[in-house]
């Protein structure tokens, strides 16, 4: 069967966003992805796309 | 994705993004930020914004009623992200095994879709295996 990508939606910039680029806004979230990432190396991906 | 999703908004950077949750409880801000990991890897983690104390809360219980739209966002916002990046993998884990085991329902629900454009894989026990 054949896959149809549906478009992508483009979002519109928000420049009062712009202050909390590059600050980490859940640390404990990041710290926990840390240490999953950590005890799991990651897989090896197929070039064909990006992955999730 | 079939379902509608809300409009959102990024920075210069398109590593954080911002939209509304319009629902029974009112206007809630939400925000999806993508944080670098190791490698190519980055951290996705999502949630209602606190304004006071200038950060993401994904342990509050919303209720608006509109969960489903918010996911299919923030689903939308990753396909974005990755479509932007693509030499970049994106991790993710919910803040409870129920929120682990809802976001992997969800991805299962809609893997067709998201398999068109992405690998899918999850960890179990320190081992990955493809969805």
């Amino acid at each position: 069967m054949k896959k149809v990508t549906t478009p992508i939606s483009a979002p519109k910039h928000n420049p009062s966003l712009d202050k909390w680029d590059g600050v980490d806004l859940f640390p404990e979230k990041t710290a926990k992805a840390r240490e999953i990432l950590a005890k799991t190396p990651w897989p090896p991906r197929d070039e064909k796309s990006s992955s999730i | 994705m079939d379902q509608p999703h809300y409009e959102f908004e990024t920075t210069v950077s398109g590593h954080l993004f911002s939209f509304i949750s319009e629902g029974e409880q009112g206007s809630i801000e939400k925000r999806v930020q993508f944080s670098p990991m190791r490698g190519n890897v980055f951290n996705l983690a999502f949630g209602d914004w606190n304004e006071l104390e200038g950060k993401i809360d994904d342990m509050v219980v919303t209720n608006n009623g509109d969960m489903e739209q918010v996911l299919a966002t923030v689903i939308e916002i990753t396909r974005f992200f990755l479509s932007e990046n693509i030499k970049i993998s994106v991790f993710l884990t919910g803040s409870t095994p129920a929120r682990t085991r809802l976001y992997q329902m969800i991805i299962n629900k809609n893997l067709d879709i998201i398999k068109a454009d992405f690998d899918v894989a999850a960890s179990r026990n320190g081992h990955w295996r493809s969805f």
